[in-house]
Formats: structure tokens, sequence, C-alpha cells
């Protein structure tokens, strides 16, 4: 791939890439920061004379997820785990706070971003961006009926929260 | 809205402008420029990653 030919596929994917950044670390820089360095990841790749996968999509967010993890492992994100009853909480920010975001994107959001990262990835990828099931376990490195497990428990997770807020 | 929906909405956000040129810089296929003040007047000093 030329110059010119990575251009044009960051054009492509940066949108997608930049948003699954987003929803995994919950913070703008970070997300920016992560999916330049897919891009870069991805770019060396090619440069190094190998050949790119044949479904460049789920491998881009392949490369895109093992950053972030790297990422949110190494700092600490401020994600409390929905399972196991523990609290939702996101930066701090006490239940009264949430409660008056409630039924915002923004809520949403958050909810999304205490996900364990686990079920975070695969429902991000499933609803937010739309990837079928086959491109997920691709690009996660999972089984497919994994995948499918991890969406349904996140979802589950997902609506136990909004569910729990709206009662607060 | 059911929740599926209301996480597709999530998907309505777009790339920063600086992600592009930040890329190419930093994977070496662009090229940067920074003004310099001199005495012949200004010069643009282009780098790359």
């Amino acid at each position: 791939m030329d110059a010119a030919g990575f251009e044009a596929l960051v054009l492509e994917h940066q949108d997608g890439l930049y948003r699954f950044a987003l929803r995994l670390t919950n913070c703008p820089h970070e997300a920016e920061d992560v999916a330049q360095e897919a891009f870069v990841r991805a770019w060396r790749w090619g440069a190094g004379g190998r050949a790119y996968p044949t479904y460049l999509r789920p491998w881009l967010y392949r490369i895109t997820a093992n950053v972030a993890r790297n990422r949110v492992r190494r700092k600490q994100h401020p994600s409390a785990p929905l399972d196991g009853g523990s609290e939702l909480r996101a930066g701090g920010a006490g239940p009264e706070a949430l409660a008056a975001s409630a039924e915002t994107r923004c809520e949403l959001a958050v909810c999304v971003a205490s996900l364990p990262l686990r079920y975070r990835e695969a429902v991000v990828l499933r609803h937010v961006e739309d990837l079928s099931y086959d491109e997920i376990a691709s690009a996660l490195g999972r089984p497919v009926g994994t995948v499918k497990s991890d969406v349904h428990r996140g979802l589950a997770l997902l609506r136990a929260a909004i569910s729990k807020e709206e009662y607060v | 809205m059911n929740l599926e929906d209301q996480l597709s909405a999530l998907g309505d956000v777009s790339a920063p402008p600086t992600l592009r040129p930040s890329t190419l810089l930093a994977a070496g296929v662009a090229d940067g420029y920074f003004p310099l003040d001199t005495p012949v007047g200004q010069l643009f000093v282009a780098y790359n990653a």
C-alpha cells in the first residue's frame, strides 16, 4: 500500500475506529491517540512487506481493540464493572449526578463505558459499529458463539444498569 | 426507542479533523511544517516523523 492508499484507508475508517476507541476509553483525546496508533500499526504492517488481511475492517478494529486494551489497563480508567451487583459509577460521579442525566445519550455512553471491557467491545462492535458476528469474532479473536454470548450479556448488564438508574 | 436503537445512535460521532493529518504525520507519509522567523522573512520548515 502506498501513501495515497494509506490516506484513503484512514479516510474510510477513521470515524469507525475513533468511535470504537471512544467507547472503549471514554475519553476523546485518548480515543484519538488510540485510533492514530492503530492506523500507524496498520501502516507499519504493510510497510514491512506483509500482505494486508482480506477482511480489512475487522482487522483494523482488532488492532484498535489491542491498543485500547493496553491503554485502559495501564491507565486504570475509572470504569466500575457492572456485573456482580457492583455499583454503577463513572469518574467518581455519584448516583445523584448520574440520575440527573438520566435518559440522555450521555448517560448511555457512561453506562457503556462502565461495562467490563470484554462486553463493552462486543456490544459496541455489534450495536454501535454494526459489525456482523463473524466480523466481531475476527476482530476480537473469539469464537462466534462466545461473541453472541458477550453481546447478550453486555446488553443485559446495560438494561439492568439503566433500569437501576431510573429508580434512583 | 429500544436499547439497540439508542446504542446505534451513539454511532453518530465523527473523528476529529486532526486525526487524519496527525496519523499521516505519525506514519511518516506526510510532512509537517512549522513557521520559523529568519532575517530573510518567515520560513516554513518541513519535518517528517
